[in-house]
């Protein structure tokens, strides 16, 4: 790990060229950065809190060539270090349009305009993304753009754009990535992607325990992960942190490994790799798919991380119901490299609060088997004001074993019922042994709205919440007992 | 629909769009040394200022100035229409976060920093947070009107039915924040880049607030990024500050409100109480309806008057009554003041009597679609309740096509078959009229100027007071300019919207941008045709007999012709004036809205819609499956901007309806303030089949090219999907009973109409 002297400036590469970034830019976001810095005013601000998709970006990493889009309000300028930033000015131009954007204009997709270079960005990302073009369906257009918010429109043209443009790029003999500007190959990519003294950036577990060894304080030295979450404090708040720890590039953090009957997710592994591994034949598991193809949105997947989820310890977090339901453990390891396991279902404390010490961070998390047959239903509902894009009122993971008619085994987990996500034991216990009848059913959806308190605030009354949580249970259950009830169709 | 016309014209700005190329007021080139403004607030609710202690916000990092409401040297009241809406707040804070000084420093992060280490404290009061408290108190922002109406005909009504509705307000949600830019010129005098639907206000209150005339004050509008209503007044305090730091500093100042603050600071559309009394005969002909809408306006007056008043004069919808006695509450409560917001008031009118109209059908076991039908205006009986008489009978037409294109009869059958079968899915459909009166209600407002500039190599540009928020007025006013002066759409330059071009300008709003700066832009380019023609007669020599036809680039007159810029050249140098201002005013409309009595409307656009929605009673969740759209825009000026403006209108009416719940707190904080925790639909809650075609039938009223406004109607065609969820969980009952469905129908209170139907189904 090199760090760059704070007090020197340093570079990103923004479309074809290079750009300085002031010294102590820690701060900065990536969409301040472009907007003030390089004056391409072309990506918008719409909201600052990743919501909106005004400002999305496309990140393209020098070395792999590996592409993704992201919210430049919450991304921190210098987590784009070792990358190109492809930007709306960076895609075409009025002289030379990139498809997506003739497409736009011919199809006339935009009408106030300031969405539609988001719109764009999010689109030509796409193209880039698998399904290949040929095989994309309208869902999968209106999963490219379930992040980017138009008010305008009503997005029915923008979804026309979508196809006309794909089917362009298909057919014309330029494969999607070479429609992004070049940059000179002759650059040290390596050096480019160094943290700075401030914006530490370590590459190994190591230096990771290194530097929280300074005893850093979490409220003003952060570790950061995809910045989906903690980078509202800098957008939001205006908070300035002294300085921060970026952990992505720590590639043992990273990692997806299987063997025979369990998986170890390293913390930083994005919710977009875990939708791709979770929906790969040989590893697909569709409860987590279910809920994961509804988190956040494409930009917020592809930098959001399983580990920042945790972390963050919020009771509507979507990650701890489904990881309580699989029986998940966690390694935390704290600054001297020493490492503790903990059952997800012990981690959370009290609101926003966990088990995680000062000093410790989540390496790791491990699920055992999640395959399912004929004895077994993996179940995992989200309600919410709004399907695509949105937190959720109540979240619901279940994983129920039948023995003969009745239940042999079951961990039920809920997020939104309580000040944190919980395990529901003591409901697990009076179903087991039980048969799956009406009456059964019905009584441990009593039990369960009996013993809840959940709260009312902006996204659900108390009420609500509390039948949504006997509404979802009865849901597995049945489905569990074999005579699932039918569900709204999602376009697939 | 096709949208293969020449006249489907690309928006003007659409490669600018795309390619990021457009500027809105924060990608303008800010001069050097510009300062940014941040406005501090306290989070309680009301009451007097007790402290205001600025000194750690002065003294705070790139802070240059600080101002409160002493600071301000002319007025301090910036009330659009009635005074009560200080710029800061003058003693007194009457909502939650209302501003009560405001800072400039040298980066929009250290402003926003700075105002955070104020201490201001209150000598709280109560506050009132519910228009039923405004109404027990009897506290209303303007006084209460009522309209009463009786034709004196015999009627015995043989079924009445009573309800309630509570329908939310809505957030803009325009995606560019509220911003403007002011910058000092010579001998004091300001230019104001503002994103604002009314340059003309712009300039009137910043120079009322500097103590200046208007004439000193110069205001530019090239584009916003959305409006929807939400920048017609609410534009005005932010350039106003900007200025007033302009003034004071000397400096080039910028505001651009974050989205937490333009959510928190800024008004919304209102949210309205309806209750009501509806009677019908044994055929379930109207005989009576008694409607009371209580508008929750918040602290001021603002745009209330005339908002109460449409969502009044939409209480009918398109249906005839021969009696009726509509009331409108304008209520005060300690929340920000509530403004203007596409439809202004008219979808909460219209959502109220379309609930009343579906529990009359369920009341009389008569079919909705069909009760609708027999009540709509028709020959003999087309009196209004305020007293205007409907001339134009379409929807009958309309809605027949509508229902037969879209095999609505068909699919309820089979929406009910399904029903019948499925246990805890249920399909509800409906078919809801529009019918909205097209006019400022404000006769005054009712005019438009323009300016057309012809430069001596023939080049045209067009200016008028109208302003482009991405509803493409300026398109269909270049295509205006093109069609009358017979010249391509690249000869012709759309400036920005400035007020020492075209003074005195009403607000883009009302649906009229077309309507009034169209006419106002085609009276520019007539009389430049008249100069042109006896240029070309009188010096030219050409045929006093003939026509001169403007075509294709080229003036000609029988045999003889010249193009477009020759003549413009040798017209220039005979010393022709090339520069001409047009104006329009509407003619044929008065009101007396004491009595309620008038012709306010210059005609009415009409559509309708049909959807079908599927929902899951066991959580309430729920798809809209499809929506068939009929809309009337008279004859289309570009028919790709007006689809764009129905498809537009219905997805942002759906939201309103469904996804967008706009929530305080008991305390009267605003809780659903932010993007995170207020949605907005997104491209998977527009239907998978989405029909939308247009009704074709020229205006029979003369406006420009016989086309009809089209900003505001199709925002309530959404109401279709709203009776459709209710009709879905109706089912949910077995049609036993129709539950109550408040608006935004979210999946949680669909989740209870269901079991509000369930319940009383079971009981019967
Ligand atoms: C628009 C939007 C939509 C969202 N939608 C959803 C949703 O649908 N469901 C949902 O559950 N959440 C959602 N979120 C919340 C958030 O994106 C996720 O919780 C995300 O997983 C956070 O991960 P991150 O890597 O971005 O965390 P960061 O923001 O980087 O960090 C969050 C916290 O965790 C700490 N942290 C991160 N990694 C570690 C580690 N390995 N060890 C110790 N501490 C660590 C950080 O210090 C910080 O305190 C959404 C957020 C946004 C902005
Ligand atoms: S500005 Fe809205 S997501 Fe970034
Ligand atoms: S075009 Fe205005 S927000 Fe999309």
């Amino acid at each position: 790990m090199t760090h760059a002297s704070d007090t020197r400036p340093t570079t990103l590469w923004v479309n074809s060229g290079q750009q300085t970034l002031p010294a102590h830019s820690h701060n900065t976001s990536l969409l301040l950065f472009l907007r003030e810095h390089c004056l391409s005013t072309g990506t918008k601000e719409g909201c600052g809190s990743g919501d909106c998709g005004a400002c999305t970006v496309i990140l393209r990493d020098l070395k792999t060539g590996n592409t993704q889009s992201v919210n430049s309000c919450i991304t921190p300028a210098l987590a784009a270090r070792g990358q190109q930033v492809v930007t709306i000015e960076g895609v075409g131009s009025i002289d030379a349009p990139h498809p997506v954007q003739s497409a736009m204009v011919s199809e006339h997709g935009s009408q106030c305009g300031f969405c539609t270079p988001g719109f764009v960005m999010s689109m030509v990302a796409e193209q880039l993304s698998a399904p290949t073009l040929a095989e994309r369906t309208r869902a999968d257009d209106v999963r490219a753009i379930s992040g980017n918010l138009c008010r305008c429109t009503g997005y029915r043209p923008i979804l026309t754009a979508a196809r006309q443009a794909n089917e362009v790029v298909a057919t014309s003999n330029r494969p999607p990535e070479q429609w992004l500007p070049n940059i000179d190959a002759a650059v040290d990519r390596d050096e480019s992607a160094d943290g700075t003294a401030s914006y530490c950036m370590p590459t190994t577990e190591q230096e990771l325990q290194a530097l929280l060894k300074r005893s850093l304080n979490a409220n003003t030295n952060p570790l950061i992960a995809g910045t989906t979450d903690l980078w509202l404090q800098v957008s939001q708040n205006y908070v300035d942190f002294e300085s921060v720890v970026d952990i992505t590039r720590i590639e043992s953090l990273r990692a997806i490994d299987t063997t025979r009957d369990a998986l170890t997710i390293g913390a930083c592994a994005t919710h977009g790799e875990l939708l791709s591994f979770f929906t790969t034949s040989g590893s697909d598991c569709p409860a987590i798919a279910e809920i994961l193809l509804r988190f956040g949105s494409p930009q917020i997947r592809n930098r959001g991380t399983i580990g920042g989820n945790l972390a963050g310890g919020s009771p509507i977090a979507d990650w701890p119901p489904l990881l309580m339901a699989l029986d998940a453990h966690l390694t935390l390891t704290n600054s001297s490299g020493m490492s503790r396991q903990i059952r997800v279902a012990d981690f959370f404390k009290d609101y926003r609060r966990t088990e995680l010490r000062t000093d410790e961070y989540i390496a790791r998390i491990h699920l055992p088997s999640i395959d399912e047959d004929a004895y077994r239903t993996l179940r995992a509902y989200k309600i919410s004001k709004r399907e695509e894009d949105d937190i959720s009122s109540v979240m619901a993971a279940f994983d129920v074993r039948m023995q003969g008619e009745a239940v042999s085994h079951c961990r039920i987990a809920y997020g939104g019922i309580a000040a944190t996500p919980i395990r529901l034991e003591s409901l697990e216990q009076s179903l087991l042994g039980r048969a799956l009848t009406n009456a059964n059913i019905e009584s441990a959806c009593e039990q369960l709205r009996s013993t809840i308190k959940p709260l009312t605030d902006v996204r659900a009354s108390a009420d609500y919440r509390r039948a949504m949580s006997a509404s979802l249970l009865k849901r597995a259950l049945l489905d569990a007992r074999g005579t699932p009830v039918a569900r709204l169709d999602h376009p697939t | 629909m096709s949208l293969q016309t020449s006249r489907a014209q690309p928006h003007e700005s659409a490669l600018g769009h795309v390619t990021g190329d457009a500027r809105y007021i924060d990608d303008i080139p800010a001069p050097a040394n510009t300062l940014h403004v941040a406005v501090g607030s306290t989070d309680s609710i009301c009451g007097q200022i007790s402290r205001c202690d600025l000194a750690a916000v002065r003294t705070a990092p790139g802070v240059i100035d600080v101002v409160t409401a002493e600071d301000v040297p002319g007025k301090l009241d910036i009330g659009a229409v009635y005074p009560g809406d200080p710029l800061l707040a003058d003693g007194r804070v009457e909502y939650a976060r209302q501003p009560v000084f405001a800072v400039a420093a040298t980066s929009l992060r250290l402003a926003q920093q700075a105002v955070k280490l104020a201490n201001i404290d209150l000598i709280e009061e109560r506050a009132q947070l519910s228009s039923a408290a405004a109404i027990d108190a009897g506290d209303f922002v303007l006084p209460t009107r009522t309209w009463r109406h009786d034709e004196g005909i015999e009627t015995e009504a043989t079924t009445s039915i009573d309800g309630t509705l509570t329908i939310r307000g809505q957030e803009h949600f325009y995606l560019e924040g509220q911003a403007a830019l002011a910058i000092v010129e010579e001998h004091g005098a300001l230019r104001v880049h503002s994103s604002t639907q009314h340059p003309d206000d712009i300039q009137h209150q910043v120079a009322d607030v500097l103590g200046l005339s208007m004439h000193n004050v110069r205001v530019v509008t090239r584009r916003m990024g959305g409006g929807f209503g939400g920048k017609e007044t609410q534009a005005a305090p932010v350039a106003c500050l900007a200025a007033l730091f302009a003034q004071r500093t000397g400096h080039p100042v910028k505001y651009r409100m974050p989205r937490h603050d333009d959510m928190v600071m800024t008004g919304k559309r209102h949210d309205f109480d309806a209750s009501y009394r509806v009677s019908c005969d044994e055929d379930g002909l109207l005989t009576n309806v008694e409607m009371e809408l209580a508008g929750k306006c918040g602290f001021s007056p603002d745009l209330s008057e005339g908002i109460v008043d449409r969502a009044m004069f939409h209480a009918m919808n398109g249906y005839y009554t021969p009696k009726a006695e509509i009331t409108g509450y304008r209520c005060r409560t300690n929340t920000v003041s509530h403004t203007a917001f596409r439809g202004f008031g008219g979808p909460q009118g219209m959502i109220a009597i379309e609930a009343a109209m579906d529990e009359l059908a369920f009341a009389t076991g008569i079919d909705p679609l069909t009760l609708r039908l027999r009540n709509l205006y028709a020959p003999g009986r087309d009196t209004t309740p305020y007293g205007q008489k409907v001339e134009q009978h379409m929807l009958a037409d309309l809605m027949s096509q509508l229902a037969k294109n879209c095999r609505y009869t068909e699919r309820q059958a089979e929406a009910r078959a399904f029903n019948t079968e499925s246990t805890n899915l249920k399909k509800g459909l409906a078919l809801t009229p529009v019918q909205f009166g097209i006019s400022f209600t404000a006769t005054h407002l009712n005019q438009a100027g323009a300016l057309l500039n012809v430069f001596r190599d023939g080049s045209v540009e067009i200016n008028h007071a109208g302003t482009e928020m991405g509803q493409g007025l300026f398109t269909k006013v270049a295509q205006v300019v093109s069609r009358s002066l017979g010249l391509p759409l690249t000869k012709i330059v759309l400036g920005a919207t400035q007020t020492d071009k075209v003074p005195n300008g009403s607000p883009t709003a009302a649906s009229s941008g077309s309507d009034l700066n169209g006419m106002a832009a085609l009276d520019a380019c007539n009389q430049l045709k008249s100069r042109l023609v006896s240029f070309a007669r009188n010096d030219l020599g050409w045929s006093k007999d003939q026509e001169l036809v403007f075509a294709n680039g080229i003036v000609s007159c029988g045999t003889q012709s010249l193009p477009f810029d020759e003549l413009i050249k040798a017209a220039y140098l005979a010393r022709v004036q090339l520069s001409v201002a047009g104006f329009y005013k509407t003619p044929d409309i008065h009101f007396d809205k004491e009595a309620g009595k008038g012709s306010p409307f210059f005609y009415y656009a009409n559509g309708a819609a049909a959807s079908e929605v599927m929902i899951d009673t066991m959580t309430g969740e729920y798809r809209l499956l499809r929506t068939d759209i009929l809309h009337d825009v008279g004859e289309s000026l570009n028919p790709a901007v007006d689809l764009g403006q129905i498809e537009g209108g219905f997805i942002q009416g759906l939201g309103w309806l469904t996804t967008e719940e706009l929530l305080w707190d008991d305390a009267g904080r605003l809780i659903s303030n932010s993007p995170a925790n207020y949605k907005i639909p997104t491209a998977d809650n527009c239907p998978e089949q989405f029909n939308v075609d247009f009704f074709n039938a020229p205006n029979p009223r003369p406006t420009i090219y016989r086309s009809k406004a089209v900003g505001e109607p199709p925002l309530m065609l959404a109401i279709s999907a709203w009776c459709a969820l209710r009709d879905a969980a109706c089912a949910a009952g077995n049609y036993k009973s129709l539950p109550g469905l408040s608006a935004p129908a979210t999946p949680e209170q669909v989740y209870w109409a269901a079991q509000q139907a369930m319940t009383q189904g079971e009981q019967r």
